[in-house]
């Protein structure tokens, strides 16, 4: 009941923000949620046996956000220059037998978590970026709920039980069924939405390439899922966090998305490297 | 006589503009008719006058020939009226005086406009003219909003050369925010240039009219006028009227466009070259 509430409070504010809100606040609340994630993520790590330098890590974050709104295109020199320099801090921070630890726990936590969330702002500038971002929303959430409800009752072949005991090859595939059903009920009541949202759309096998597209989401939402189950097991933690009531972390949400939005984005670039039609 | 649009009140033409107009071919009236508005100062020299006089003039001459323009139902006229150069090199008491007759043309002719059925809108590098001009721009376009009928555009602080630097600007950083920057440059079409200038809610100018002789286009609308006829009238502006409109348009439709392909005779010559 609480995850339902939870998600109903949660789900209108996402897409007003969405769609009406100002970039700087999109880059901001971003943030916010990338800086929980975060946490949750070095506390989860730490608990392997590092100590990561926590503050240090959550300020190249936040100064990440700062860039990737200015410029994005500085986000390679940015990215890498933190890499470098929580490498250099936890050279003299850090007992030399944790150092290379502390250094690439931290560094990949801004990869895993600060990369793909600077993707939202920026996909939210191109055109119809709103869009894709709801049509990417749509497929992590259907997928989720459809996963849940049909690997609960129909659940039998165990998907990956070193990871995550929970999940069968039958919810996994209810999750790529449901997404793209989802998507196929909103294109077919909307058609202008698709073919505005994607170049590709416009293209002679348009509508296969979408259904491509929805496939690879999915499959990174699935993967994002295994992918963070499998570090708070090596932690041996089960929830990333208490902040949301009836839905563990804030990581525990976003981790399915953490995959999915680097995949819409290499997707776009890919589309934009074929399509000789103007950007 | 059949009217070329829908908004347009022919009926209401001076008889001297009325028989002008009937001589014109009404399938070929020119959708966009760009106005260099040239010698406000030579006409009040000639006239022993100070320069003021021939600006204060000028608006006249504005107010006449839009009026014409709305009735004959022209689409879109655009007036040269200050240029970022006249902002730049003439004296300062000039400039402001040409700013305070802005205001106060604005401010009488917003009534007539929306009578005559008149939007109004303006290009140029508006922000940075001073802040009650532009409150006073804001408030005029917004007031005729509304209007349905011919779209007069007021070039003010406008250059053709810094209209393009805009878009050249506004285009880079699309570049650069996007998701694969080499190929959305490589990407890049005239559409693309057309879609960042001021004017991409128009057409382009069919028709291109300077007074007072000068044979230059001084920086007015330079990528918009690639294939413009261009028409130049000794007349100074001040004494401009909307008659001198009508013939400016009759001489437009005696002329052959061809935008780079062949006229229709000479493609018949070419064809009979090819064919033996």
């Amino acid at each position: 009941m609480k995850r339902v509430l939870t998600a109903l409070l949660l789900i209108p504010i996402v897409v007003l923000l969405l769609f009406f809100g100002p970039p700087w606040l999109i880059t901001i609340a971003c943030a916010v949620v990338a800086c929980l994630a975060l946490w949750e993520y070095l506390a989860i790590a730490d608990a392997t046996g590092a100590s990561t330098p926590r503050w240090l890590t959550l300020g190249l974050a936040i100064a990440l956000f700062a860039i990737n709104f200015d410029s994005p295109s500085m986000m390679l020199p940015a990215f890498t220059g933190a890499g470098f320099i929580l490498g250099v801090v936890c050279t003299f921070r850090s007992p030399v037998d944790r150092v290379l630890r502390d250094a690439s726990f931290a560094f990949f936590g801004l990869l895993l978590v600060v990369y793909p969330l600077s993707l939202i702002p920026r996909i939210r500038a191109l055109d119809a970026g709103a869009s894709q971002l709801l049509l990417l929303l749509v497929v992590v959430w259907t997928g989720d709920i459809a996963a849940l409800y049909v690997g609960r009752s129909f659940g039998r072949n165990k998907l990956a039980p070193q990871i995550s005991p929970g999940k069968t090859w039958e919810g996994a595939a209810a999750s790529l069924l449901g997404s793209v059903i989802s998507i196929s009920i909103i294109v077919a009541l909307f058609p202008s939405f698709f073919s505005r949202t994607f170049l590709v759309a416009s293209r002679p096998h348009g509508a296969l390439f979408g259904l491509l597209l929805v496939v690879a989401i999915n499959i990174a939402a699935q993967l994002g899922d295994l992918l963070e189950s499998a570090i708070k097991r090596g932690a041996g933690v089960k929830d990333s966090g208490t902040l949301l009531p009836g839905h563990g972390g804030v990581l525990d949400r976003i981790d399915a998305m953490l995959l999915a939005l680097p995949v819409l984005w290499y997707a776009l670039v890919i589309q934009q490297l074929f399509a000789p039609l103007s950007f | 006589m059949p009217s070329p649009t829908p908004f347009s009140r022919v009926e209401e033409l001076s008889s001297e503009e009325l028989a002008i107009y009937r001589k014109l071919d009404p399938n070929r009236m020119p959708r966009h008719v760009a106005i260099i508005m040239d010698g406000n100062g030579r006409w009040a020299n000639q006239r022993s006058l100070k320069r003021f006089f021939g600006h204060q003039r000028g608006a006249e001459a504005v107010r006449g020939v839009t009026e014409t323009a709305a009735r004959i139902g022209l689409p879109y006229v655009t007036l040269y009226a200050f240029s970022l150069e006249n902002n730049l090199r003439r004296p300062k008491a000039e400039v402001s005086f040409l700013m305070g007759l802005l205001k106060s043309y604005l401010a009488a002719e917003v009534k007539t406009m929306l009578r005559n059925n008149i939007r109004l809108t303006f290009i140029g590098r508006i922000h940075e003219l001073p802040k009650d001009v532009q409150d006073t721009i804001t408030w005029a376009s917004q007031a005729t909003a509304g209007s349905t009928g011919t779209t007069l555009t007021l070039a003010l602080n406008y250059g053709g050369r810094s209209e393009l630097v805009d878009a050249v600007r506004r285009i880079a950083l699309q570049v650069a925010h996007s998701a694969a920057p080499e190929a959305s440059a490589a990407a890049v079409t005239e559409a693309d240039v057309a879609r960042n200038l001021y004017t991409s809610q128009m057409p382009d100018p069919d028709l291109l009219i300077r007074t007072s002789g000068e044979q230059r286009v001084s920086n007015f609308l330079l990528w918009q006028i690639a294939y413009s006829e261009i028409f130049i009238t000794e007349r100074y502006w001040p004494d401009f009227r909307g008659a001198h409109l009508l013939e400016a348009i009759a001489d437009y439709q005696g002329r052959e466009r061809r935008y780079g392909g062949l006229g229709d005779t000479l493609e018949e010559a070419a064809s009979d070259l090819v064919r033996t």
